[in-house]
C-alpha cells in the first residue's frame, strides 16, 4: 500500500499542479466575494484529484501493469479513497485559511458558522469522489467520464444557485444551510461514513470482478 | 517441486477459447511459450497471475494454488508485460522507491546495478524512453527484488540485438540457481532457442506440443527434395511440408524416415511455422 501511495503522489504532485492552483486561486477569490461557489470549487478541484489519476493510469496501463505486483485488489482501490481524503484535507485546509483571513479582514468573527463550513465543504466535496470511483473502476475513465461530468455540473450549479441566493449572507449563509448544533454535525459525519463505506465496498466488489 | 503446473485450465472469450491447457514447468528450467497472435500466451499469463479469472482447472505456482495467498506468490515472481506500464511522469529513481515500498525483498543495490548494466537513466522522465529503455526498466524491476520465478511475456521485443543478448545472458545467469525458473514468451524464436530447456507450441488456444527442446531438435528434421520424393515418404513421418514450383521442403520425424535420405537439422522456428500451418 505504501509502494502505491508513493506512486499516486508522485503523480499528483506532477499532473495536478493546476489543481492545486485552482484551489489556491479560488481561495483567494472567496476571501473577497460571498459566493459558496468560490469556497466549494476548490473542495470540488481536490475531490475529482484520483479521478485524474485514475485517468493517466489508463493512459500509461498502469491499471494492467498493477496485477503484477503484489497488491490486493482491497489497497489497488483504496488508494484511491485515501487520496481523495488527503486532497480533500487539503483542499478544506486551504478554504479554511481563506475564511480565517477574510474574518480577519472583517473583524467578523463568526465561530459558530466557520465551524459549520468547515464540516460541511468537505461533506458535500465527498460526495462526487464516492459517486465517481465506483463508476469509474467499473466503466473506465472514458465512459465514466459522462457521469463525472454530469456530477460536475450538478455540483457547480448546484453551489453556483446556492451562491447567488446566499450573495449578501456572507459566511453565515453555510450557517444557515439548515443545519445546526451538534446532532446536524453528528448526522452530517454519519452521511460521510456510511457514503464513503458504502462507495468503497461497492468499488472493491466491482473490481474484484473486474479483469485487467 | 514445479515451479508452474497447470492442469485442464480452461478461459472463454468472445472469439476465443483455451482449451484445457496443461503444462509443467520444473523449477531450474526455462520453458518458452511461442504461438502466432492471439494463442492465448498472454491470457495464460494472466491467468498465472490472477489478473483475469479462469473458467475452470488448476494452477500452482511453486507448489502451491496459486490463489491461496496470491500476494506473497508475487513477492516471489518477476513479471515483465509486453507494455510495460509505468505512469509516463516517473523516472528511475522514483520507481525504486515505490518498489522498495512495494516488495518485502526490494534490492536497491541490485536496482541500482541493473540500471547501470542496461544503460537506463535514473532521472529521466519515463515519457522520454524509447520502447526498448521501457523493457530495459521493466526487466530491471522485475528482477531486484530477486524472485524465484520470472514470467516474461514478449520481454525481448523491442530491443536491439546487443541488448538483447545481454538480456538473455541475464536470463541464464539467473536460472544458474537450480531454485529459480523462467516462463517465457516470445516471437523471437530465435531467443527462446538460445535459452529454453522447454518448448510449448499454442495455437488459437490450443496446445500443440510441449516438450524439452533437446529432444525436438533430435526428434525432428527438415528434408528438402522433389515433390516426387516427397510422396515416396511414408505419410506419418511429415509432420508439415512447403510444395513449390521449386520443390518440397517438409518436417519429418527422423525415426520415422527409411534409411538413405539426408535430414538437416531443424530451428524450432521452422518446426513452429510448420506446425502452425499443418494444424490449420
Amino acid at each position: 500500500m505504501k509502494g502505491l501511495l508513493w506512486k499516486d503522489f508522485y503523480m499528483a504532485m506532477k499532473y495536478c499542479r493546476m489543481n492545486m492552483l485552482l484551489i489556491f486561486i479560488f481561495a483567494a477569490g472567496a476571501v473577497f466575494s460571498d459566493n459558496l461557489f468560490l469556497l466549494f470549487y476548490p473542495i470540488m478541484m481536490a475531490g475529482v484529484v484520483p479521478i485524474s489519476l485514475i485517468s493517466y493510469d489508463e493512459k500509461s496501463k498502469w491499471n494492467v501493469y498493477a496485477g503484477v505486483f503484489p497488491y490486493s485488489k482491497e489497497e489497488l482501490v483504496s488508494v484511491k479513497y485515501i487520496i481523495a481524503l488527503l486532497f480533500l484535507a487539503f483542499g478544506t485546509l486551504v478554504i479554511g485559511i481563506a475564511m480565517l483571513v477574510k474574518m480577519g479582514l472583517s473583524g467578523n468573527y463568526d465561530w459558530r458558522s466557520y465551524g459549520m463550513l468547515m464540516i460541511v465543504m468537505p461533506s458535500a466535496g465527498l460526495v462526487s469522489p464516492c459517486i465517481l470511483l465506483p463508476s469509474v473502476f467499473r466503466l473506465g475513465v472514458e465512459k465514466g467520464r459522462v457521469i463525472y461530468y454530469a456530477v460536475l455540473i450538478l455540483v457547480a450549479s448546484l453551489f453556483g444557485i446556492l451562491g447567488f441566493m446566499e450573495e449578501n449572507a456572507g459566511i453565515a449563509a453555510a450557517g444557515n444551510l439548515s443545519i445546526t448544533g451538534i446532532g446536524a454535525v453528528l448526522v452530517l459525519l454519519l452521511f460521510d461514513a456510511v457514503i464513503l463505506a458504502g462507495s468503497w465496498i461497492l468499488a472493491v466488489r466491482i473490481y474484484n470482478r473486474k479483469e485487467i | 517441486m514445479n515451479a508452474i503446473e497447470i492442469k485442464n485450465l480452461t478461459k472463454t472469450y468472445p472469439g476465443f477459447y483455451l482449451d484445457h491447457l496443461n503444462l509443467t514447468l520444473p523449477s531450474g528450467c526455462i520453458m518458452g511459450l511461442v504461438g502466432e497472435n492471439g494463442a492465448g500466451k498472454t491470457t495464460t499469463i494472466k491467468l498465472i497471475l490472477d489478473m483475469i479469472h479462469k473458467d475452470d482447472g488448476f494452477i500452482s505456482v511453486m507448489g502451491k494454488d496459486h490463489l491461496e495467498n496470491i500476494r506473497l506468490l508475487k513477492e516471489n515472481i518477476g513479471v515483465v508485460l509486453d507494455e510495460a506500464g509505468f505512469p509516463e511522469c516517473l523516472n528511475a529513481a522514483e520507481v525504486n522507491t515505490i518498489m522498495k515500498n512495494t516488495y518485502h525483498n526490494w534490492d536497491t543495490a541490485a536496482f541500482e546495478d541493473y540500471l547501470r548494466k542496461l544503460s537506463i537513466p535514473r532521472e529521466k522522465q519515463f515519457k522520454e524512453f524509447s520502447r526498448g529503455m521501457k523493457m530495459k526498466l521493466s526487466i530491471a524491476v522485475a528482477m531486484s527484488h530477486h524472485p524465484k520465478l520470472l514470467i516474461l511475456d514478449e520481454a525481448t521485443s523491442g530491443l536491439d540485438p546487443v541488448v538483447r543478448n545481454e538480456v538473455i545472458d541475464m536470463f541464464n545467469e539467473f536460472t544458474r540457481d537450480e531454485n529459480h525458473s523462467i516462463l517465457m514468451s516470445s516471437h523471437i524464436v530465435s531467443d527462446l532457442e538460445k535459452i529454453c530447456d522447454y518448448i510449448a507450441f499454442l495455437h488459437k488456444g490450443k496446445l500443440l506440443l510441449c516438450e524439452e527442446k533437446d529432444i525436438l531438435l533430435e526428434e525432428y528434421g527438415v528434408v528438402h527434395c522433389t515433390c516426387e520424393q516427397l510422396r515416396e515418404l511414408p505419410p506419418s513421418a511429415v509432420k508439415g511440408k512447403k510444395e513449390s514450383a521449386y520443390g518440397a521442403e517438409a518436417i519429418v520425424k527422423r525415426d520415422a524416415v527409411p534409411s538413405g535420405w539426408t535430414l538437416s537439422p531443424i530451428t524450432i522456428e521452422e518446426l513452429f511455422v510448420f506446425m502452425i500451418k499443418e494444424a490449420e
